[in-house]
């Protein structure tokens, strides 16, 4: 199990070398755009380019967040009471 | 302007202390934390690349990770607390399976 470990910390370590020395490289980097992004052009291209994966996003945020209401929700007696409308004895 | 490598470099060594972290740690919050950490360093690659580029692309694709990513940690500590509500700890060791 311990050689595992060191097999799995040395094979993360050569990873992270390989992956720095890849995205790094010049050759990567060459040959770059003139024209900056603007701000406008990122509100253009959200709201006509991209428009119904924002919409599709907006949905799934709005699931995920009723998702978690749900997976928290307090079942104790007096919340389950008030929820329907009853006192609690 | 900071060159692009650079922020790339800097986004494949948080991708790295992330992967490493979610691989060795049993605390899973602190995973959680570690899968958000690679996750922004995704986003930092895709803003560099995006500049680089001169492409907006990589902006919304950026915008649209942190949104996941937002739904992902709600989902994600509701989990958790029905976990601890149920198991009264959080150590991935502890929960191992996917029922009830």
């Amino acid at each position: 199990m311990k050689f595992l470990s060191l097999m799995t910390r040395m094979g993360l370590l050569a990873l992270g070398f390989i992956l720095i020395a890849t995205v790094s490289a010049d050759a990567v980097w060459q040959e770059a755009s003139d024209d900056a992004p603007t701000t406008s052009k990122l509100a253009d291209d959200l709201l006509n380019e991209w428009g119904l994966p924002l919409l599709a996003l907006g949905i799934l945020m709005a699931v995920a967040m009723i998702g978690a209401a749900y997976l928290v929700r307090d079942e104790r007696m007096e919340n389950l009471l008030w929820e329907f409308g009853g006192e609690e004895e | 302007m900071i060159d692009p490598s650079w922020v790339s470099g800097l986004a494949a060594l948080l991708f790295i202390i992330g992967l490493a972290g979610a691989f060795t740690r049993k605390n899973a919050i602190i995973v959680l934390m570690c899968i958000e950490l690679m996750l922004n360093a995704a986003n930092l690659q895709f803003a560099a690349a995006a500049v680089h580029h001169g492409d907006t692309t990589g902006w919304v694709y950026t915008l649209f990770a942190i949104a996941i990513a937002a739904s992902e940690v709600a989902i994600g500590l509701a989990i958790f607390l029905a976990m601890y509500g149920k198991h009264e700890s959080i150590t991935l060791d502890d929960v191992n399976v996917l029922k009830n």
